[in-house]
């Protein structure tokens, strides 16, 4: 780890190391806890959107759908943080001494830093509800939803102004994080479109074998069919969010390790190694 | 009844004072005098330890509320904003 700035580009390196080679497992379960979440919030703004102008007329319907989506955020919330947690642990080191497995205990996250992270993600979501039609403010409250996952094994004293301030305070400098939520919106995009071809290639090897019919897969996987456009969206966000994670952990622990001059330590142990290799 | 004339700590020292926590004989350097009451070292303590707990225990709970009642705060602001939004836009 050099001195200095928090580079955006030795932040994702170490995400794209981190999440395949150590925290695998771990990104499974933040994906099967996080699908449930993001069907259903896909399932609703299908609804919604196929509602239209009469979605007044529903709101009882409407109602019902998103207590389904709210019964689902919280399973999320504690994979998002089981998830951080893994990631920064294997960051630390720990894993490494504990030959590259991460122990279950510390994993789980005691009552009071889920308490505080959940009220953080609960207030993000209640601006994402608010503001998030304005699309202006969605990469900010994306990054925030994030660096509160990415904190909340740093929240120790539970409180409603403390908690929600630690995100926050992660964002010094600001700029590589307005970079990684820069090229994270690509990395989804890409996604997106990897996902839909994906599909496209199997529905056109499946058409390769013989008495199967495929009318209706046809139909139903086109662009133009709008549940099929939000489940890949939903699709994609799932595949991107333990990179996201893991980027943003990798972030803020590089700014705590600056403000604590930690970095500079390591960077110090590092010449000296190098120092002590050469004179062998 | 005669009090020990020695510290429960330091038996080679007089006791200067009794804990009002658990009533064991203290000495000057074991004895913190707090509320005007003596206490021992180690029920100071456990006290501080409790009285810790029972903060952050209180914060969870309340922080528990707290999130609950946003989340079905979200959860109707959804349903019914939504449906605001797309009657305005059609």
């Amino acid at each position: 780890m050099k001195p200095g700035g928090v580079s955006v580009t030795a932040v994702l390196d170490e995400a794209a190391e981190l999440v395949p080679r150590e925290v695998a497992g771990w990104a499974g379960l933040l994906a099967l806890t996080a699908l449930p979440l993001r069907f259903l919030e896909a399932h609703f703004l299908n609804r919604l959107f196929q509602l239209g102008g009469s979605a007044s007329d529903y709101v009882t319907y409407l109602l019902s759908l998103s207590w389904l989506v709210a019964f689902a955020l919280l399973p999320a919330l504690w994979g998002r943080a089981v998830f951080a947690r893994a990631c920064a642990l294997a960051l630390s080191g720990r894993a490494a001494a504990a030959r590259g497995k991460i122990p279950l205990r510390a994993l789980r996250p005691s009552l009071p830093s889920f308490a505080a992270y959940a009220y953080a993600a609960m207030v993000a979501e209640l601006l994402l509800v608010l503001f998030g039609w304005t699309v202006v403010a969605l990469p900010l409250l994306a990054l925030y939803a994030g660096l509160a996952a990415a904190t909340s094994y740093l929240q120790e004293r539970p409180g409603p102004l403390a908690s929600l301030a630690l995100p926050m305070r992660a964002l010094r400098p600001f700029f590589p994080f307005l970079g990684l939520t820069a090229i994270f919106a690509v990395a989804l995009l890409l996604a997106l479109i990897n996902l839909f071809f994906l599909f496209a290639l199997g529905l056109w090897l499946a058409g390769g074998a013989s008495g199967l019919d495929l009318s209706w897969w046809q139909v139903t996987l086109r662009p133009d069919n709008q549940q099929y456009l939000l489940l890949l969206i939903a699709c994609a966000v799932t595949v991107v969010e333990p990179f996201w994670i893991a980027a943003l952990v990798a972030a803020v622990r590089r700014v705590r390790a600056r403000e604590s001059g930690e970095d500079l330590a390591a960077w110090f142990a590092d010449i000296r190694t190098g120092d002590r290799e050469e004179a062998a | 009844m005669a009090a020990p004339a020695h510290c429960f700590y330091h038996p080679d020292r007089s006791a200067l004072a009794i804990c009002v926590s658990c009533r064991k004989p203290i000495c000057q350097s074991c004895s913190t005098l707090w509320e005007g009451m003596h206490h021992c070292t180690a029920c100071l303590a456990l006290r501080r330890a409790t009285v810790g707990e029972r903060g952050t225990a209180v914060r969870t709970v309340f922080m528990i509320l707290l999130t609950l009642a946003l989340l079905a705060t979200v959860t109707v602001l959804r349903g019914w904003l939504g449906a605001i939004l797309m009657e305005a836009f059609s």
